[in-house]
């Protein structure tokens, strides 16, 4: 069943319908709140609200929306909230803080190479990270990126570039 | 790297065996599903209806014009009152969930930025006013308390000026498509 099927089926009143959009995409939206919010507890509680947010706001989807790129705006909105208001609980500077990576499971595999992108991943300036995310782990056209951010093409573009950057360099440094 | 937007070959593997995990969905999807049963089935917004759908209510409303006037002009009946909306705009609904505050007001393009004030609903954590407004592409944002600016969490950002982003962006479609 599409996306756009699962969603008319809940304006109708289908209500438990939308239990699909949420195991269809739960596994994504997490993998990206978790390398965004480097918590886990706070990127479950993000996708959690996204979720429901998305619920609420079902009326408003287009049809011709990729429904994925409509609803990681809303999961984006919610991840920079989320640590918006971290900062100002904190009021402490965070990137750069690898070691600081709370409640993530350990990945499974070759790790080690795995290991050390993570770490250069978590220490990317959060604007970095964000798009290198969308761009290189969700893997979102430059359009749909500047739907999600609001930030130009050619920014987006800037920053994806400036994260492999920093990225290689970390790597180079660490292996 | 070949290209500014190609990854190292390494790092590119690393991505593929992240992009391979699938985290345990049913804890989520239980916890997601207990809190949408008890929220109001959402509703389909005429701004954001498909094209067809649109064409489809607008022939419904031309024909129901046609019997009023039709149906008026029996000798003894005066002509039905011609519609008052302009056809370029469009009723739009603002809400935000906002527990726990006293004011939320909406600001944008289409007030002057001039804030105006939601109603708190009934659960007494939604806010929502509906309002007329003209075909046209908009920002706006939620002010909350009378001071706290707020975007909207289910739009699209306007484009920013730094990380923290300016507004939201409210696109209006007119008949036939247009903005």
């Amino acid at each position: 069943m599409t996306d756009a099927a699962i969603v008319e089926r809940v304006l109708r009143g289908e209500v438990d319908a939308f239990g699909l959009i949420v195991a269809r995409y739960h596994g994504q939206c997490r993998r990206y709140a978790e390398r965004v919010l480097r918590d886990a507890a706070d990127a479950e509680e993000a996708v959690q609200t996204a979720f429901v947010r998305a619920y609420d706001a079902l009326g408003r989807y287009r049809e011709q929306d990729r429904f994925g790129a409509w609803l990681f705006r809303i999961l984006v909105t919610e991840c920079r909230s989320t640590l918006s208001r971290r900062s100002r609980r904190d009021r402490r500077f965070v990137a750069g803080s690898a070691d600081e990576i709370d409640g993530l499971a350990a990945p499974s595999g070759d790790g080690a190479l795995r290991e050390s992108v993570e770490r250069a991943i978590a220490r990317l300036d959060p604007k970095l990270r964000e798009a290198f995310l969308l761009r290189h782990l969700e893997e979102l056209s430059y359009d749909e990126m500047h739907t999600i951010t609001g930030a130009g093409v050619s920014a987006l573009k800037m920053r994806v570039k400036r994260a492999c950057e920093a990225l290689r360099a970390y790597l180079e440094g660490e292996l | 790297m070949n290209s500014d937007d190609e990854l190292d070959p390494q790092i590119a593997q690393a991505m593929r065996a992240i992009r391979s995990d699938q985290p345990p969905s049913d804890a989520t999807v239980a916890r997601v599903m207990e809190r949408v049963r008890a929220r109001p089935v959402p509703r389909r917004s005429m701004v954001h209806l498909a094209a067809w759908q649109r064409a489809g209510l607008v022939l419904a409303a031309a024909a129901a014009a046609i019997a009023i006037v039709v149906w008026n002009r029996a000798p003894d009946r005066a002509p039905a009152a011609p519609p008052s909306a302009p056809a370029n705009v469009r009723e739009v609904r603002f809400t935000l969930d906002a527990p726990n505050v006293s004011r939320v007001a909406v600001a944008g393009d289409f007030s002057n930025w001039r804030p105006v004030e939601l109603r708190r609903e009934a659960d007494g954590e939604r806010w929502t006013v509906t309002l007329p407004i003209r075909a046209g592409r908009y920002t706006y944002a939620f002010v909350v308390d009378g001071s706290r600016w707020v975007t909207d969490p289910v739009a699209p950002v306007a484009p920013d000026a730094d990380f923290g982003t300016t507004g939201s962006v409210l696109v209006v479609e007119g008949a036939g498509g247009a903005t």
